[in-house]
């Protein structure tokens, strides 16, 4: 089997090689001199000048890029202790705890995407996933389940959403206005409910959480520490931050595999074009903001995993 | 720019631009839209207190008395300032001068059809400059020569950090809504940094060494601006309140009475259309933003020589006065006359919900989250009234024409 040697195959070599220079400086190499470093920094921005003459421009420019990039980030790994350096690489709490602060991120762009694509500019996201938080934490109180309370937070975002739907594209006001519209009566509406319903003391302790999903397997993968670093970082999180994933791949099905995102994007990139063969203009853009109800689950999943 | 030849034809007679929609605004109706959208999210509000089961006439009362609008009949020519109607007079005042810096702040950017939110993030970047020159340049400059320089100085700070936007919006087309809200984060956090523990603007003060305030201005240069009406350790009104007023008149020569307002209103009408009329966009948007920023530092520079005298990173992370501004800027209708009416009834919500009201009329906490409530109402209807007269008046127009033709046959 015979492979060309390409200048996009040479500039992806190039990249790797940047990757490389800057790992090799992590553990478990711990290459503490810059020499190794700078020896893979500079063969890969070669690689990527190389790239960049065969006409590979992008690539090569990244390689290049990357190779600089691996090589400054390689000097202040040699610059840290050894032992900082495996806290922060081989901690799995730390692996944990930032997948427990992507997911709302995760959960809120979500939402975004699906408004973005079909031609609403989102603003208000923050405050709908303020009115997810806050009612989805109230559902949580007063029903005693957690899932009641992530469906009446997303009901409760997803109300703002229609609102916020409402004004934008039935009344036609400026999108960006309506947002901060929005923005700005989310936190009136939760910081007064909150006073009302709850009067100067805190939501009351012991309320239901989202469950772990236990995954005591990873435990048992043959080499100790890996099996340990796995099951701290993935074994233990909660359901919420899995059902996020999942839903990043379901949105990426519906949105270019499934007619109903085709419409949503035909709408956003040409609406009128879009009108020409009959889908409703404004019918699709408000089923998006209401996806946006997904972002009060992240809320309320971030909130509940933290009581 | 692009050539028009382009871009698609606009849709006939649809501004498409915040700033036509908002020209077509003010040809439409006058005056009375900004106030049925008032009076219309003040019933809503209204609305909510009778759900909390207070009662929302004597509630509103409560707010108006906090704002002391009753020194209008109860005391009028009073001027003790012990006398709480007075005194809650002079604070609404007060507020009502920072919210005309940051209403114009989003008004000028309106007009060039540019949404300036980051008017917040403005207002901090000049709070940093002010208190910076105000309380760590000693005392040497004499105490009036000191105010100017510390508004000047703060006003430029802000007026670069939206150009920022600017540039980045006349160059590579970013979207100052965007930017400006990345900017406001960058500004929040900066000023958290100077004020905060160990930082370079925190105070200095035996014994205070973990509070994460500035040094004060008056304490260390007494370089503030003079009293107007008040007690100085009682929040007093100052003169920047005129400031506010001349800021208010300079606007409206601006845009009605200079090229400069001239050319921002056209690409704010029509971008393409200015460009083709010889209008160089480009430098207006970066000037728009520029300006802009120029009025928000002007709302920190005398909130900071004027009341507050120094500030901390409580009061920079709860501080939403830029946001305010949109809301002003939106009922004003991006109008001088209108920005400062609006102020006016920002400014008394503001100070009557929250420390003016009697907690026996209603619950103070209630009613601060019930103006929030009421200013995102406002700015809620009023992105849309326009657009509903707009359709009222678009669809008799569509309705009329084959009627006529129909009786006609």
């Amino acid at each position: 089997m015979t492979t060309r040697v390409t200048p996009k195959r040479v500039g992806v070599v190039g990249l790797a090689l940047g990757v490389l220079a800057f790992w090799v400086a992590l553990p478990p190499i711990h290459a503490r001199s810059l020499v190794v470093p700078v020896i893979l920094a500079a063969l890969g921005a070669a690689a990527g000048i190389y790239a960049v003459r065969g006409g590979s421009v992008r690539v090569g420019w990244s390689a290049i890029a990357v190779g600089f990039m691996g090589l400054g980030l390689a000097y202040l790994a040699t610059q840290s202790s050894v032992g900082n350096l495996q806290i922060v690489f081989t901690w799995s709490t730390l692996i944990a705890s930032m997948l427990v602060f992507a997911t709302p991120l995760m959960y809120a762009s979500l939402g975004g995407i699906f408004s973005e694509r079909s031609g609403v500019v989102n603003i208000g996201l923050e405050g709908m996933m303020l009115m997810g938080a806050f009612w989805g934490i109230w559902g949580a109180d007063k029903t005693g389940s957690w899932v009641t309370g992530v469906a009446i937070g997303m009901a409760a975002g997803g109300l703002l959403g229609l609102l916020h739907a409402f004004f934008s594209i039935h009344l036609r006001a400026d999108q960006i206005v309506g947002g901060t519209a929005i923005n700005l009566l989310a936190l009136g509406i939760t910081g007064y409910a909150f006073v009302q319903l709850y009067g100067r003391e805190n939501i009351p302790a012991g309320v239901s959480e989202v469950p772990r999903l236990q995954l005591r397997f990873l435990d048992r993968i043959p080499p100790d520490s890996l099996g340990n670093f796995l099951y701290g970082a993935f074994g233990r999180l909660s359901v919420m931050i899995w059902i996020g994933f999942l839903l990043v791949a379901l949105a990426h099905v519906v949105m270019f595999k499934t007619p109903l995102g085709l419409r949503i994007r035909s709408c956003g990139e040409h609406p009128r074009a879009a009108d020409t063969v009959g889908t409703s203009r404004s019918r699709s853009p408000v089923c998006s903001p209401v996806q946006e109800a997904r972002s009060c689950r992240s809320a309320s999943s971030a909130h509940s995993t933290k009581a | 720019m692009t050539e028009p030849q382009d871009r698609p034809p606009p849709e006939q007679g649809e501004p498409t631009t915040t700033a036509g929609k908002l020209q077509l605004q003010q040809k439409l109706g006058g005056i009375i839209p900004p106030v049925l959208t008032a009076i219309l999210a003040f019933f809503m509000g209204g609305l909510v207190i009778l759900a909390s089961g207070a009662n929302p006439i004597d509630a509103y009362a409560g707010i108006l008395e906090g704002a002391g609008i009753n020194w209008f009949w109860d005391h009028f020519g009073n001027t003790d300032i012990l006398d709480l109607a007075t005194f809650n007079l002079t604070q609404t005042l007060l507020r009502t001068t920072t919210f005309v810096f940051t209403g114009l702040a989003v008004a000028f950017a309106f007009r060039c059809g540019l949404f300036n939110i980051g008017g917040q993030g403005q207002y901090t970047m000049g709070v940093v400059v002010a208190v910076w020159v105000g309380a760590y340049w000693g005392n040497a400059l004499p105490n009036g020569l000191h105010v100017v320089i510390g508004i000047v100085l703060a006003a430029l700070a802000a007026a670069l950090w939206a150009g920022i936007a600017g540039i980045l919006k006349a160059t590579v087309g970013a979207h100052e809504v965007i930017t400006t809200i990345m900017l406001n984060w960058i500004a929040f956090w900066f000023a958290s940094y100077c004020f905060g523990q160990g930082g370079p603007l925190q105070n200095t003060t035996p014994g205070q060494e973990s509070v994460p305030i500035s040094d004060n201005v008056y304490d260390q240069s007494g370089a503030i601006i003079p009293i107007l009406w008040g007690d100085l350790g009682l929040q007093a009104l100052h003169y920047g309140i005129f400031i506010a007023v001349a800021a208010l008149i300079a606007f409206w020569i601006i845009m009605n009475r200079t090229t400069l307002g001239y050319e921002v209103r056209a690409v704010g009408f029509n971008p393409s259309a200015a460009a083709y009329g010889g209008i160089n966009v480009k430098k207006n948007y970066f000037l728009a933003m520029a300006i802009s920023g120029l009025f928000a530092g002007l709302a920190a520079a005398t909130d900071i020589f004027g009341w507050k005298y120094s500030a901390g990173v409580l009061d920079v992370q709860a501080s939403a006065v830029g946001f305010v501004g949109i809301a002003v800027a939106l009922l004003g209708r991006s109008t001088a006359v209108g920005v400062g009416l609006a102020a006016l009834v920002f400014g008394a919500l503001d100070y009557g919900t929250t420390r003016g009201l009697d907690p026996e009329v209603f619950d103070p906490t209630l009613a601060g989250n019930l103006s929030l409530m009421i200013q995102g109402l406002v700015v809620l209807f009023v992105g849309a009234d326009l657009l509903i007269l707009y359709l009222w008046s678009l669809r008799r127009k569509r309705f009329a024409a084959p009627r006529m033709s129909g009786r006609g046959a």
